[in-house]
């Protein structure tokens, strides 16, 4: 088992997040894993991409060249990755802020209103969550009451009332992608 | 056991406080802001933030007399503003260690982006003639095991020991296993002990002695042989044989992670102690025909190695943080092909 996936979004959507938490998720699973982010100076309104390699081998160069899978927040991102699909690669795409997207075969496109689901819900700021849901009910990388429990330690304290939002938002995008 | 997933920079932090640090003095920089951002919550250390990376490091020298483990992390501008008091810390023999989280110069250059560019800054930044032990890692559970070498080196040699990481290591994320690495306890009696005097002049018996040239010379061959007897303790290195192969790649630090995607076409050789160097290599290098070094700058260790080895290296750099597998795999081939 190998998945290699890149996240990317503004500096702000919580790909960092999202990557971080999935990372440990898997680490607990007693899979190998990288996580590797780049970022520019800036950091709210930059542009924040994340390389994250999933294996069941050793992992040498955490720098992914072909995706498995991309999961991108916003359109500048899209831009930047598209030319890392391969055939068969799928592509996770927040629709609330891509639009247009090349045709391209042998490639599964996914287009989840992230941005516009986790407003519904009464939190812009876990459309990382749903991408997360969506995502995972396809791929089915990390377990979800694991990666639950791994989100439950970040937010503590002030943070806590936050979890069920979360939480609501990976089965809303789990859902979506049911009803696809 | 315990897994964690950690940055390679808090992998630092956590394994420094494990080691026994008790005083940490810092610049903010980026890549290695984030040590200092892990140690001010750590109870059992004292963190100063300093008004730059002079006063850091001398800072760090005075609680080191003072007897406290001390260390220092910065990145290439703040390196090499530490260099004249590096020097000085050879001198009076201080045990230190100083981590350096490259990135690309010279200069400001771009702070986010990944070098190598300071390896010859770490034998040679000061004047005079040092001979300092420098480790550079590859992976987060690696920085955190050589954290704990770079305590016990520096404690055992009496010296600043300088553990080199880069942006891309240090801001990766992978999982360690939580070991506690056995370590090395002080020998330095501290001050206000015995009746000393700690000066950078040349001095025997902790007495200046700067018109004997004698003293010096004996000083230096001290310095010499302490930092040979020690490092030979970390003899670190990896080398993946290749029978099929005529090329000896070698890299170091974050290229010798994109090394290890080309083992089938090329013998494999990645320093760990990259000063003084593992002596090692001459009897691997005698297998090969080629011997290519893989570096993100314009051939720094290249030229250790061929001095070394008293043969033509080829030289590979990958220049301004963007490490591209195609890139380098096409570079390779061409280097592969010729004669």
């Amino acid at each position: 088992m190998s998945e290699k996936v890149i996240l990317a979004g503004l500096g702000g959507q919580g790909m960092m997040l999202l990557g971080r938490l999935i990372a440990q998720a898997v680490m607990l699973e007693e899979k190998n894993v990288t996580f590797f982010p780049s970022y520019g100076a800036e950091v709210r309104g930059g542009t924040a991409y994340y390389h994250l390699t999933v294996s069941d081998e050793e992992i040498f160069s955490p720098v992914i060249e072909e995706a498995d899978a991309l999961i991108m927040m916003n359109f500048p991102s899209y831009l930047k990755f598209k030319d890392l699909l391969k055939p068969g690669s799928m592509l996770f795409v927040n629709s609330s802020m891509i639009d247009k997207i090349d045709n391209e075969a042998n490639i599964d496109v996914f287009r989840i209103p992230a941005t516009k689901i986790a407003n519904d819900i009464g939190n812009v700021v876990a459309s990382n969550m749903v991408m997360l849901g969506a995502y995972n009910q396809v791929k089915n990388l990390v377990s979800i009451p694991i990666f639950l429990s791994c989100l439950k330690n970040v937010l503590k304290g002030r943070k806590e009332p936050f979890f069920e939002v979360n939480k609501l938002a990976i089965e809303r995008g789990a859902d979506f992608i049911k009803n696809f | 056991m315990t897994k964690r997933l950690l940055q390679g920079n808090q992998a630092v932090a956590l394994a420094a406080v494990k080691a026994g640090l008790d005083f940490y003095a810092g610049y903010p920089i980026t890549p290695a802001s984030e040590i200092l951002h892990e140690l001010v919550n750590k109870k059992t250390v004292k963190v100063l933030q300093m008004e730059d990376e002079i006063a850091s490091i001398n800072a760090i020298i005075g609680s080191s007399l003072a007897g406290a483990k001390s260390m220092t992390a910065t990145s290439g501008p703040g390196f090499s503003l530490m260099q004249e008091s590096i020097g000085l810390a050879h001198m009076m023999e201080i045990p230190l260690v100083i981590v350096n989280v490259q990135r690309v110069g010279p200069s400001t250059g771009m702070p986010t982006f990944p070098a190598q560019g300071d390896i010859l800054q770490c034998k040679y930044g000061s004047h005079g003639d040092y001979f300092p032990i420098v480790f550079y890692p590859n992976s987060v559970a690696e920085l955190y095991e050589f954290t704990f070498n770079a305590f016990n080196a520096s404690e055992e040699s009496l010296s600043p020991v300088i553990l080199l990481s880069d942006s891309y290591v240090g801001h990766l994320y992978e999982t360690i296993e939580e070991t506690d690495y056995p370590i090395s306890k002080r020998t330095l009696a501290p001050l206000g002990t015995s009746n000393r005097h700690f000066t950078g002049l040349t001095h025997a018996d902790s007495k200046p002695a700067t018109s004997d040239p004698e003293v010096h010379k004996n000083f230096i061959k001290h310095l010499e042989a302490k930092q040979k007897k020690v490092s030979k303790k970390y003899n670190s290195y990896e080398y993946i044989e290749n029978n099929e192969s005529d090329t000896l790649l070698i890299a170091y630090g974050a290229m010798s992670r994109v090394a290890y995607d080309f083992k089938e076409d090329f013998a494999i050789y990645r320093p760990v102690r990259i000063f003084p160097i593992v002596e090692k290599i001459k009897t691997i290098a005698k297998k090969y025909n080629k011997i290519v070094v893989m570096e993100m700058n314009t051939g720094q260790y290249a030229n250790e190695v061929e001095r070394l080895l008293h043969r033509e290296v080829k030289l590979l750099p990958i220049l301004g943080g963007k490490i591209d597998l195609k890139e380098i795999a096409s570079k390779l081939r061409r280097i592969k092909k010729k004669k």
